[in-house]
């Protein structure tokens, strides 16, 4: 409600408004009705753009080494109108350029402000024209992208197309970032594409893409690579993959397919080769993938260390006409035992006791049958069957990896869960997007996904696969020095042919991670389709014989660059009796002091688990960290107490 | 129109602009969408969720009695004002040409300009209506809201905004002016900031350059008069009848910011003078239904608060055509209901909302 005055002003104010308005209709109607020819013939005589490909980002390693770069090179154009001797020019260009004459007099002639006599020329001859200093005649900078090191890292890098457009991998995946802006030049023209009258010419300079650092490490690829490719050439492999892994962080620092391509001629391969099989393709990954069944019996509390289980002789009839078997015959092997020796008939037994819900849920859990996340293109989530689509037999299949599907990087990232002491992490590739200034436009943190198994089970398990590599079917992947937890596969694949599972076409893979109880880096190797190598007077194709040394070299290597400190205990054959010989010791020590309850306080979880082991208490353990204290306490007597319950707290 | 109840009439008004505005920011934006974002409707998207969380906001303020909104006032000044100080950091504000108006929050950005606008009417509108007649009193009446009037500008002016600067300023003056102010403390406060806007405009380069670029923008074509003569040729191209929906050239390479600034131009190419002539009479009768609710309002404050929120809206737009008909000098400012940008039509919409409260306020006591 307004006063007399007041409404009088603001009927002021809206006069105000309405008059505004009308002038600007009136104004309207002007540009559009009475100029309207005039600016239309303006619209035809505007100003015609050309593109000029801004410079790609640099692609960097985790230490800043240059993986991708792009070259400046320069590209010649002219301004027909401002030339006056055009043949004379014409005959100079062309012995530089080492060129016909009269296409380039062609296109001097030509009636335009503007065109282009020579795209992207070497730098050399750009300076000569340079030098010539002619009138009407320049030079802009564009850019061409060059792989310095030709097929390395090439499945990772991916590669830009010729007009600059990521294609493949990081350089399509990250394309936004690494693109930049182009610029233009402007030239005008009128209606029919002739110049008008001052013909101007107008530079807007392309601004550049920013750069990416990756999580790989030049030097651990280049190992990588090397030992892929031998073990892929000599095993006249149909393709290998490996890849190297923090497990902690899910940071790749290695991925290498076999074969591989040149960067800087992907044109002249097939593109099958170009995709990066490590996410793209599917394999069944026969015993590998028994580290799971293991850590959901472990975690669901069906199995101990010591239970045993009969292994059949070697031979167990699942059905009517299906037949599993053992590589070698056994009878009775205990849970540690059966992993070591990858029984497949203690397995499958074990896969019994968990029954197909858990089983399932475990292996959805650990990711299988969806996506990691990783930062590559074309991943895919495999195939994991939900177990109302089971048949009778996925129970004697499943637990020893078969009848599912899945691509190596999702292999890697399950096997990190157990390695990093329970958690899944989402695998990455790029660590930061960088601008040219060095400002950090995007930064990739680790990013955990869930907690699939506790770090009681975790490393109760990375106990019973130390033994895989000391006495089981891995010992080919001890490192000297160092503890190795991993795990052998060898499966057979289905002859698209027969349908059923080929005798002499396996995926033999290596798992595994070290050190054992602080890993540093986690291996994965496949190789598909090995020839094999003689053993005990025959040809095998056993994962622990051709993946797992790759595994060994790769990992000694790493480790050395890496500078990890050896651990305690070193491998190798005198290894084993100094094992045998720890082990009578700790019963010692065991025997002595089992009376009392020993002093645990700052333990660490890992350091309290192992003691604890010797005796016959069942552990309660509560938080994370070191330990803080613990009931029953130090020294006090054990007789009749079955349990002990131990606080921990990080520091 | 008499028979038209002012909220329904101002309604139905503002879904026809919000409708246009959803048209052409498809249409003007298609082409660069696909081009840097890979997908044509990516502005469309982003602009249909906005119009969803204006609505919601819309029929969230109508449903409020407006009589109730000064109880929120000071922590929604104090807010405001640390948001226009937040955004000026680079930590905080993302920098476009320049210029540090929007605030990063996530993947998305918030203009703190386009709140203040809202809450510093809110705040005039408020104050003003409970000092009555101490308003002709320089000291207690007109200083103590000029001194709030002056650290928004400035703020603002920091960022700097120019165009959303003198927009508050002219707004609050007019509310200023029509609660009963003095013209001669009026009078004698436009002397005293004439060589302060005369300074702003000489001081900084590019606003002179752009006084200049319009007062002849054919004088330098390529450079400042670029933005103005492409959008004159847009309008020009586009005639009485214009090219037809989604046939306009422009918006391809020559006019920058097409489907923000700019966006009048593209209708006037695409829809021409009859589609152009269409929005201003649609914000004629905007401004029509916001100046019969001031009327109308039950109280002072009511009134001025529809007065002030109806300049607002309304200058906005004339400003933003004015700078695509080459009638002002150019600057960044949206217009209202139809340019793409949430904050804009966020608050624009919470607006109107309260415009709608008043009315219905006021229907209601008429009934009683």
């Amino acid at each position: 409600m307004f006063e007399k005055g007041q409404r009088i002003r603001a009927s002021l104010i809206f006069f105000f408004l309405f008059a505004f308005l009308l002038t600007l209709t009136i104004r309207l109607a002007y540009l559009q009705i009475v100029r309207s020819p005039e600016l239309q013939g303006k619209a035809q005589n505007r100003w015609k753009p050309i593109k000029i490909e801004p410079q790609r980002g640099i692609i960097y390693d985790r230490r800043m080494r240059k993986l991708a770069i792009s070259l400046s090179l320069n590209s010649l154009y002219a301004r027909p109108k401002e030339i006056e001797n055009k043949e004379k020019i014409a005959e100079k260009l062309s012995l530089i350029l080492k060129k016909n004459p009269s296409p380039i007099l062609e296109k001097l002639n030509r009636e335009k402000n503007f065109v282009w006599l020579a795209r992207k020329i070497p730098k050399d001859l750009a300076e000569e024209i340079k030098g010539l200093n002619i009138e009407g005649i320049g030079l802009t900078e564009e850019s061409k992208r060059l792989y310095p090191k030709g097929s390395f890292a090439c499945h990772l890098l991916g590669f830009a197309g010729l007009d600059d457009q990521g294609l493949e991998g990081i350089e399509l995946l990250y394309n936004q970032y690494i693109k930049g802006t182009p610029g233009w030049i402007l030239s005008t023209r009128d209606a029919r594409g002739r110049s008008v009258l001052s013909g101007e010419y107008r530079f807007y300079p392309p601004s550049g893409g920013y750069d990416i650092i990756l999580t790989i490490d030049e030097s651990i690829q280049h190992i990588a690579e090397r030992e892929l490719e031998k073990v892929y050439k000599e095993q006249g492999a149909r393709s290998a993959t490996i890849i190297v892994m923090d497990p902690k962080t899910g940071e790749v620092l290695a991925l290498a397919n076999q074969p591989s391509y040149d960067l800087n001629r992907f044109e002249d391969y097939p593109s099958y080769i170009w995709r990066n099989q490590a996410v793209t393709d599917l394999f069944e990954p026969g015993s590998s993938l028994k580290i799971v069944t293991a850590a959901a019996a472990l975690a669901e509390d069906v199995v101990k260390y010591e239970d045993r289980f009969y292994c059949e002789n070697g031979v167990l009839r699942v059905s009517k006409d299906h037949v599993v078997h053992d590589i070698n015959k056994y009878e009775w092997l205990t849970f540690s035992e059966v992993i070591e020796k990858s029984s497949n008939i203690g397995t499958i037994k074990l896969g019994q006791r968990l029954g197909p819900l858990k089983l399932y849920e475990y292996l959805r859990s650990f990711g299988f049958g969806s996506l990691t996340g990783v930062d590559l293109p074309g991943e895919v989530r495999g195939i994991l069957r939900k177990p109302r689509e089971w048949s009778d037999l996925s129970m004697a299949a499943l637990p020893i990896g078969q009848e599912i599907s899945v691509t190596a990087i999702q292999l890697a990232t399950a096997a990190s869960a157990i390695a990093n002491g329970g958690v899944l992490v989402r695998p990455r590739v790029v660590k930061a997007v960088v601008s040219k200034e060095g400002r950090v436009v995007k930064e990739f943190e680790p990013t955990s996904i869930r907690r699939v198994i506790s770090q009681e089970t975790a490393y109760r398990l990375t106990d019973i696969l130390k033994g895989v590599t000391l006495k089981g079917t891995g010992t080919r992947a001890q490192v000297p020095g160092y503890e190795v937890a991993g795990k052998t596969g060898t499966a057979q694949k289905i002859d698209p042919k027969t349908k059923k599972y080929s005798q002499d076409k396996t995926t033999a893979t290596f798992l595994g991670w070290v050190p054992a109880d602080d890993p540093r880096i986690l291996i994965l190797v496949v190789v598909d389709e090995p020839k094999g190598l003689p053993y005990e007077g025959r040809m095998v194709r056993y994962g622990g014989l051709i993946a797992a040394p790759v595994f060994k070299e790769v990992a000694q290597r790493t480790l050395r660059y890496l500078n990890v400190p050896p651990g305690k205990s070193p491998t190798g054959e005198i290894i084993r009796v100094s094992l045998s010989d720890m082990d009578l010791r700790v019963q010692e020590i065991e025997i002595e002091s089992r009376e009392k309850m020993p002093d645990l306080n700052e333990k660490s979880m890992r350091e309290t688990f192992r003691i604890l082991s010797n005796y016959d208490l069942k552990p309660n353990f509560i938080g994370s960290g070191q330990v803080m204290r613990h009931d029953p306490p130090p020294e006090s007597p054990l007789e009749g107490i079955k349990e002990c319950t131990v606080w921990f707290a990080s520091r | 129109m008499k028979k038209i109840s002012s909220h329904l009439g101002l309604f139905l008004i503002t879904l026809a602009l919000i409708s246009i505005g959803i048209i052409m920011v498809y249409s003007a934006s298609a082409i660069i969408s696909l081009e840097r974002y890979n997908d044509p409707y990516f502005f469309l998207k982003r602009q249909m969720a906005w119009v969803f969380l204006g609505l919601v906001g819309m029929f969230f303020a109508a449903r409020v009695n407006y009589r109730a909104l000064p109880k929120l006032l000071k922590p929604l000044l104090l807010l405001t004002l640390f948001l226009l100080i937040l955004v000026l950091f680079p930590q905080f504000g993302k920098e476009v040409a320049g210029a540090r108006r929007w605030l990063r929050i996530g993947d998305f950005t918030l203009q703190p300009s386009e709140i203040t606008k809202l809450i510093l009417i809110l705040y005039m509108a408020d104050t003003l209506s409970r000092k009555k007649e101490k308003i002709k009193d320089l000291v207690y009446g007109f200083l103590p809201p000029l001194i709030i009037l002056g650290t928004i500008f400035i703020l603002i002016l920091r960022q700097p905004d120019l165009g959303t600067a003198l927009i508050i300023l002219v707004v609050i003056l007019g509310m200023l002016f029509v609660s009963g102010v003095r013209l001669r403390h009026l009078f004698s406060l436009f002397l005293v900031a004439l060589p302060g806007i005369w300074l702003l405009i000489n001081k900084v380069g590019y606003r002179k350059r752009r006084i200049l670029a319009f007062l002849d923008p054919w004088s330098d074509p390529l450079g400042d008069g670029y933005q103005i003569i492409q959008s004159l040729i847009a309008l020009g191209s586009g005639g009485i009848l214009g090219r037809g929906l989604g046939e306009g050239t422009q918006k391809l390479f020559y006019l920058p910011a097409p489907h923000t600034d700019f966006i009048f131009a593209i209708l006037g190419e695409e829809l021409g003078f009859l589609g152009g002539v269409a929005v201003i009479i649609l914000f004629g009768a905007f401004i029509y239904f916001g100046a019969r609710i001031a009327r109308r309002a039950p109280d002072l404050f009511g009134s001025l608060l529809a007065l002030g929120i109806t300049t607002w809206i309304g200058l906005q737009a004339m400003i933003n055509i004015g700078v695509a008909t080459g009638t002002l000098p150019t600057k960044g400012i949206p217009l209202p209901f139809i340019s793409f940008g949430g904050s804009s039509l966020i608050f624009s919409l919470m607006g109107v909302g309260i415009l709608l409260s008043i009315s219905l306020q006021s229907h209601a006591r008429q009934e009683r």
